[in-house]
């Protein structure tokens, strides 16, 4: 293997990793509360209130269906607005950020759901305010759920990330696509696949091991 | 002390309406131990509910003294609450938590800084006979030792009233003795007053002072224990005086 392969498949596989946590990162600030929102918004819930409830999943639902390869270039004119260009990493970490934020609020929703009721009814009674039980009793009890969701997100944001070549963001995916699939090196190709698996399995042990720490259920 | 006052409650579900509680009026003085008691379904979980307001009733007052529950808005409530502790059948601790850090929760509810909060746990882990459990968390504990944290918990932002819901429905006759002795001993030494529903007349010949019958929703005897034992005015009262498994 020539140096000159070893320094471009060591920059794709930062730019991957660059672009999967920073995006993940940002799914998360926005999909987080998002998730909190719709769950406490349930009926039957601590702010129960159906319209809101409603319109907020209609639009976490009509987000999740847009493919991601169309949602970068949908994108495009609110990217060059927040970042000022559309082409390129920091460019990519725009629609990856939010094509991920509806499908981490579903997570978090989820995480939630898990919760027994009677926590939070015991929380009540005692006296506990709204904003005391998401953050005293909600985020801490769903914990280990949250830290496996953060792991399937990221995960998920490898693939897509792959998806950021089209808008020139490079990584592996893009290294891949470039010399697997119009050069067809193979060697390329493979190694990019097996530094893929690499990131990916270390994502999940990694997130296994701290959702294992802070989980005291059993 | 606490006056419910022709409480009523009205669930709508798919099937239609449910009248789970009909126009009921109850009166627990000061220092009772009163026992409401009814078989499943009978509306007494639901009654307890609305007691500190987690269930809102569809008409009627609960007053506590002179004020209004039913009236105050969520602000003021909250206030309440932490008036009145509340202990459950399924205990309901945080998991996240230890012994320790669950009987904290109320006292970090209000701000309480870590010397008060240090100070108040010690003494409630004494009285509920857990200083050597504390730093575990619920998982490793037993049925009787969780109802205890959780009973430390209710105490800990000093109620003057203790509400339990079926607290030892989920306890072998041992631990519920244990249990039930400790209620009494809260009463006694502290002063607090507590209502608490069972189907069990074991229970209440335990430790109530009153006692109170529900059926369907409705009140349909009360009367102080002694004179509930030895009198029962309905079928369905000495139904649940004679808990005979007997098959016919």
């Amino acid at each position: 293997m020539s140096e000159g392969i070893f320094w471009l498949l060591l920059k794709g596989t930062w730019e991957t990793i660059f672009m999967t946590f920073t995006s993940g990162f940002f799914s998360f600030c926005i999909g987080l509360p998002l998730g909190i929102f719709l769950f406490v918004t349930r009926p039957g819930q601590l702010m129960e209130n159906r319209s809101l409830y409603r319109t907020t999943a209609f639009f976490v639902n009509v987000f999740r269906s847009i493919p991601f390869i169309i949602l970068i270039v949908w994108m495009i004119p609110f990217t060059r607005m927040l970042v000022g260009t559309s082409i390129g990493m920091q460019a990519a970490i725009v629609p990856l950020s939010i094509g991920a934020a509806p499908f981490v609020a579903r997570l978090v929703e989820n995480c939630l759901l898990e919760i027994p009721h009677g926590l939070i009814e015991a929380a009540r009674a005692m006296g506990a305010t709204p904003m005391q039980v998401v953050r005293k009793v909600l985020i801490p009890e769903a914990l280990p759920a949250l830290i496996n969701s953060a792991s399937v997100t990221l995960i998920t944001l490898v693939g897509y990330s792959a998806m950021g070549g089209a808008v020139g963001a490079g990584g592996l995916g893009h290294i891949g696509y470039q010399y697997g699939y119009v050069g067809y090196d193979t060697l390329i190709m493979n190694m990019v696949l097996v530094l893929l698996v690499g990131i990916v399995f270390l994502i999940q042990f990694t997130g296994d091991r701290l959702s294992k720490r802070v989980d005291h259920r059993k | 002390m606490i006056n419910l006052d022709k409480i009523s409650k009205v669930f709508h579900k798919k099937n239609g309406r449910v009248d789970a509680l009909k126009e009921i009026t109850l009166h627990i003085d000061k220092g009772d131990i009163f026992g409401i008691i009814g078989s499943s379904g009978a509306g007494k979980s639901t009654l307890i509910r609305t007691v500190n307001l987690l269930e809102r009733p569809t008409s009627g007052h609960i007053f506590w003294d002179k004020v209004d529950l039913a009236k105050l808005g969520d602000k003021a409530l909250i206030q309440v609450r932490r008036k009145i502790g509340m202990i459950f059948q399924q205990f309901n601790l945080l998991s996240s938590r230890t012994v320790y850090d669950n009987i904290a929760f109320p006292l970090e509810l209000v701000g309480a800084d870590t010397e008060v909060i240090r100070n108040k746990v010690e003494r409630l882990l004494a009285l509920v006979d857990l200083l050597d459990k504390k730093d575990e968390y619920p998982a490793n504990l037993s049925g009787g030792q969780k109802q205890r944290v959780a009973i430390g918990r209710a105490l800990a932002s000093d109620p003057e009233i203790l509400l339990c819901d079926e607290a030892t429905s989920a306890l072998d006759p041992h631990t519920t003795r244990s249990i039930l002795a400790l209620l009494r001993k809260i009463n006694r030494e502290l002063g607090i007053t507590i209502i608490l529903i069972t189907h069990e007349m074991e229970v209440v010949r335990a430790i109530c002072n009153r006692v109170a019958v529900i059926a369907q929703g409705e009140i349909i005897e009360q009367n102080d224990v002694e004179s509930l034992f030895l009198n029962p005015q309905t079928q369905v009262t000495k139904d649940l005086l004679n808990p005979s498994l007997r098959i016919d």
